[in-house]
Order: structure tokens, then sequence, then C-alpha cells
């Protein structure tokens, strides 16, 4: 299908009308961290910085951000894995060894997804109160949970049945018992669903917001967006310092974004729709 | 991964085992899923079940030693009475309306923009993702900074070409829109996704054919392109309804639900009556209420799944 040239460059200039359109609010704020406090107040704001300097970021620390960026992978990390310790071995179930009701409980998993996190994080915070946790990672780990396994069997149970049968049976053939079957040739050859499965699973906690603001109080356990967010609120605004822990905290997900891209992709279509 | 085949053939070879008695593949599934539901059950069943159950009663929060009175439907009907409920409803309606109609436009354009060969394509589409990976609250929140009234960079653009300059979070009647906006910015990368992975599945043989028969670019995609696409476009529109209808964390940092009531939606006012005026009771019952209207909207999605195989 041939095009006139015309239409080519219209098509590219659109193209780049949306590029610029949706970067640039991630490169202001990037910018905007690497302004001092003439340059954030000055009016009309400018593209160009007339000093440019690191105080943001030195404030960010001295308010101990990275405290709450140490959380945040913590939390990040301890949810990740266990949602998948339990989601893989049921997705593969779900996928090869169907019992009653098993396709119920898959269908459950999808609606489940669609819970709106306000709805539990009610009856979540009664229950960490009670419990102790409140303020605590495990609350944070705990709550997580709620959508990272759906997520995560829903996803690996499509990427499960794509993967060929016939290594699995053989292996069974051989005397291999199920479990083994399972762990030492499914698995690995389902590293890349893994993969998807897991970075999916950590990004949803890193960037996660409700249950961080009502299960935390203090920098004990703190995640990231909750610090970003207490420094604009009605009482106090430090643009400077939001920027420059903004931009700490988005930073390695763009970056990951773009290195893993194939990943990324994968899961967000897979997860949507259905391997 | 023959290796590891080759060793188990050998290993049960030299013990000269008969081949083992298998457990059923039944039971082997219900092994495998068994803590992983129970884990759901724990984390989901019983904390909506409790919720619900809590939702029949009264607690006297100066006296909790006094044990919760039984009012049955009370809770509920004074969701119904409050003030605010219709308004942070109409404003969630008009938000998941709006900001997914606009997000299937523009996913759709951007989508279309990238179907045909194009250099860069795929860094394009990579970079075009962004906004979704990033946190919804620095989001929110770097929105917040571009709409500032002084010092803000939108203003300052449209007070360039000479437009006026709205407060966008500050007026009421603009106050929605524009978290409309931060919102369609977040997402429109993931419905332009979804439609880029519909466009490769459309039957090139079919689009060619309507080519040579004389139809036009818009033709061609509204007769042919749409139609295939029909069960991704809608599976699309599910999730977004979905996601969209629990919009709580940029309404958080952009305008706490104000200026009045006028961004408050069904999370950010369900959250501000349990966590502000700290009635825990009707709280539980708006989220029972929002549990229901999702649990319907969830019902179509399975229809819409089961009835169109996109696998």
């Amino acid at each position: 299908m041939k095009h006139s040239t015309w239409i080519q460059s219209a098509r590219y200039g659109a193209l780049a009308t949306v590029v610029v359109l949706t970067l640039f609010p991630i490169l202001w704020i990037l910018l905007t961290a690497f302004k001092g406090q003439k340059d954030i107040s000055k009016v009309p704001p400018s593209l160009f910085i007339d000093a440019p300097t690191f105080d943001n970021f030195i404030q960010a620390i001295e308010a101990q951000f990275t405290t709450a960026l140490s959380n945040s992978l913590v939390v990040g990390i301890g949810s990740t894995f266990v949602a998948m310790v339990l989601s893989v071995p049921a997705a593969y179930a779900f996928a090869r060894h169907p019992f009653p009701g098993s396709r119920t409980l898959l269908l459950l998993m999808l609606i489940v997804r669609m819970v709106p996190g306000i709805a539990l994080v009610i009856p979540f915070f009664k229950m960490m109160d009670t419990l102790g946790l409140l303020n605590n990672y495990t609350a944070l780990i705990i709550s997580y949970l709620s959508f990272q396994i759906p997520f995560a069997v829903w996803l690996l149970e499509g990427f499960f049945r794509s993967l060929p049968r016939e290594m699995e049976e053989s292996a069974l053939v051989d005397g291999c018992s199920r479990f083994r079957a399972f762990r030492s040739i499914v698995l690995p050859l389902a590293a890349v669903g893994l993969a998807t499965a897991a970075i999916f699973c950590f990004i949803m906690s890193w960037n996660e917001f409700l249950y961080a603001v009502t299960l935390t109080r203090t920098l004990d356990a703190k995640t990231g967006p909750v610090a970003i967010a207490e420094a604009v609120t009605s009482y106090q605004i430090f643009w400077g310092r939001m920027a420059a822990s903004a931009t700490m905290y988005i930073l390695p997900v763009i970056l990951f974004n773009i290195f893993f891209q194939r990943f990324i992709v994968r899961g967000l279509t897979l997860g949507a729709v259905k391997g | 991964m023959s290796r590891s085949i080759q060793q188990i053939k050998l290993n049960s070879t030299q013990t000269g085992k008969p081949a083992r008695r298998q457990i059923s593949s039944r039971k082997f599934g219900v092994l495998m899923a068994l803590p992983c539901v129970i884990a759901l059950l724990a984390l989901i069943a019983f904390p909506l079940g409790s919720m619900l159950y809590n939702t029949f009663f009264k607690v006297n929060r100066f006296t909790p030693d006094i044990p919760a009175r039984f009012v049955g439907f009370e809770n509920y009907v004074d969701v119904f009475q409050d003030r605010y409920i219709g308004t942070a409803f109409s404003n969630t309606i008009y938000f998941v309306v709006v900001s997914v109609g606009l997000e299937l436009l523009i996913g759709m354009g951007v989508a279309l923009l990238l179907y045909q060969p194009l250099r860069g394509r795929v860094v394009i589409r990579t970079l075009l993702l962004s906004p979704m990976m990033i946190a919804p609250v620095v989001a929110g929140l770097q929105w917040r900074w571009l709409f500032a009234d002084q010092y803000g960079a939108l203003n300052a653009f449209l007070k360039g070409l000479g437009l006026p300059a709205p407060l966008w979070l500050a007026d009421p009647n603009i106050s929605m829109f524009s978290i409309i906006i931060v919102d369609v910015w977040i997402s429109y990368p993931f419905v332009m996704l979804m439609f880029v992975a519909g466009l490769a599945g459309v039957p090139e043989e079919l689009l060619e054919a309507a080519h040579i028969d004389g139809a036009g670019y818009w033709r061609r995609v509204w007769w042919i392109m749409l139609p295939s696409m029909r069960s991704i476009i809608l599976i699309t529109i599910l999730m977004r309804v979905m996601d969209a209808f629990r919009v709580f964390d940029t309404i958080y940092v952009l305008t706490r639900g104000g200026p009045g009531v006028s961004t408050e939606s069904i999370s950010t006012y369900t959250y501000r009556t349990a966590f502000t005026n700290l009635k825990f009771e009707s709280a539980g019952a708006m989220s029972v209420l929002a549990v229901l209207m999702v649990a319907v909207l969830s019902v179509v999605l399975v229809r819409v799944l089961r009835g169109s195989e996109v696998a």
C-alpha cells in the first residue's frame, strides 16, 4: 500500500507530536529536579536552567527518602517472592492438571482482579490493626499479594498452556515424578514467563499507593510513593524536593522499561487478554 | 534441558525400578493449587466477608467496650442518604466515560500511526509506554506541577499563545476534566499497546483485497480493521472501565477530591468516609456497593471472554 510522501511526512509529524506530548511531563519533572528555588519560581518557567544544582537531591536525602526507597525495595522483593511461590504451582495446576472446579477458580482470579482496592483496604486496616502489623513491612506484603497473585496466576496459566507437552510427558514415562517433571523440565522452559510475571508483580508493588498510605505511618515502613506525595500537600509544597525524589523513584522503572521492553509488552498484552 | 531428561532416564534405568506409580493428575493439581487458593481465601474472601458482616452493625467509637449493635441495613440507608455520595457516583461515571472514551480514540489513533512499516517503531512504542510504568502518584504530582497557576509550564505555554489560562485544579467546573487529562496521559499507552497487538492480527489479504477494490484508508479502518479487532477492543474497554472505576491515586495527589467535592470519586469518598471521618461502617457499606457494581461489570467481561475465543 503506497502512500504519497505528503501523507508519510504528516504521519511522522503526528507521531513526533505524540511522543513530545507524552514525554514532556516526565522530562519536566526531571528538569525541575535540577532547578534551584530561583529557577523553580521563575515566571514564565523555562526549559533552560540558569543555575543547575543538586540541592533538591540533597534535601530529599536529608528527608530520608533513601529509607523510603529501601522500604519500597524490601516490600517489592518480599511480596514478589511470596506471590511467585504461591502462584507458579497453582498456575501450572490450572494449565496442566485440571481438577473439578479449577476452571471456575481460574475465572475467579480474573474477577478478583476487579475488586477495587478501596473495598479491601478497610478490612485490611482493621485486620492489621488487630494483628499489630500496622506500619510494618508484613502488612504491605500481605495486602499486595491480594492483587499480585491473581495477576500472576492468570498470566502464568496462559504461559504454561502455551508450552509443548511432549517433554513433560516423556519425563513422566521415564519414571519421573510429577513434581520433578514440573521442577526440572517445566520451570526452566517457562523462564521467560516467570521473569515477566515477577517483573510485573514487582512494578505493581513499587508503584502502589492506596494500601501504602493507609497501612504505614512512619519511615519504618513508608514506601516511596507515600514519601513523594508528602512533599506536596496543602500544608507544604516543596516542588524541588518532590521532583528530585520522584526522579530517583521513576528513573529505574523507565530504564527498566527500555531495556526489558519485550517482557513488558508481553506481560501487558498477555496479562490483559490471555496467553 | 535435554541433558536433564537424559539424566532422569539414566537414573531410572540404573536403579532398575519399574515406572513409579504416579499420583493422579487431578490430585496433583489440587495439591499444587491448594496453597494459592487458601492464600486467596484468607486475603480476599475473609476480609470481604468480615467487612460485609460488619456493615450490619454499628459501633460507638467512644465506647469501644460496648459490643457492636446489630442495625440491619441502617448503614446502607445512611449511604443512600449521604449528601455527597450522589456527587461521588456521578463524578466517577463522568470520569470513566470521558477518560475511557478519549483513551480509546487516542490509543486507536496512535496504534494506526504505528501500524504501517516505520523506522524506529519499537523505540517509539517503548518510549510511549513510559507514562503507564511510572507510579500514578508521581504522574499526578508532575501534572499538578504542570497545572500550577503561576509557575506552571502549561499556563505559561497557553499564555504564550495568547490563550486563556484556566485554574486547572482550583476551578470546580474544570477540575474533574483536568484529572481526566492526567488519566488519559497515563492510560492511553495501554490502549495503544492492545490495539497494536490487535492490528497485527488483522488478515492482510483482506486489506489488500479491499485496497484493490478501491476502498480508501478510512473505509478499510472502519470496515475491516475495527471489525476484525472486535474482541480485543471489547476486552480493552472492559479492562479500562474497571480500572478507571477505582481511580484513587491521581485524585488523592492532585485535588484530594476538592475543590469542594467536585473531584470526589467513589474510591476517594469512601476513603475519606473511613479514614478522615472515621465512619468505618458507612465506608464498608459503600465498598460493598462498589464491589457489587464491579461484580455486575465482571459478569459482562466473563461473557465477552467466553463468547469470543481470544486465544
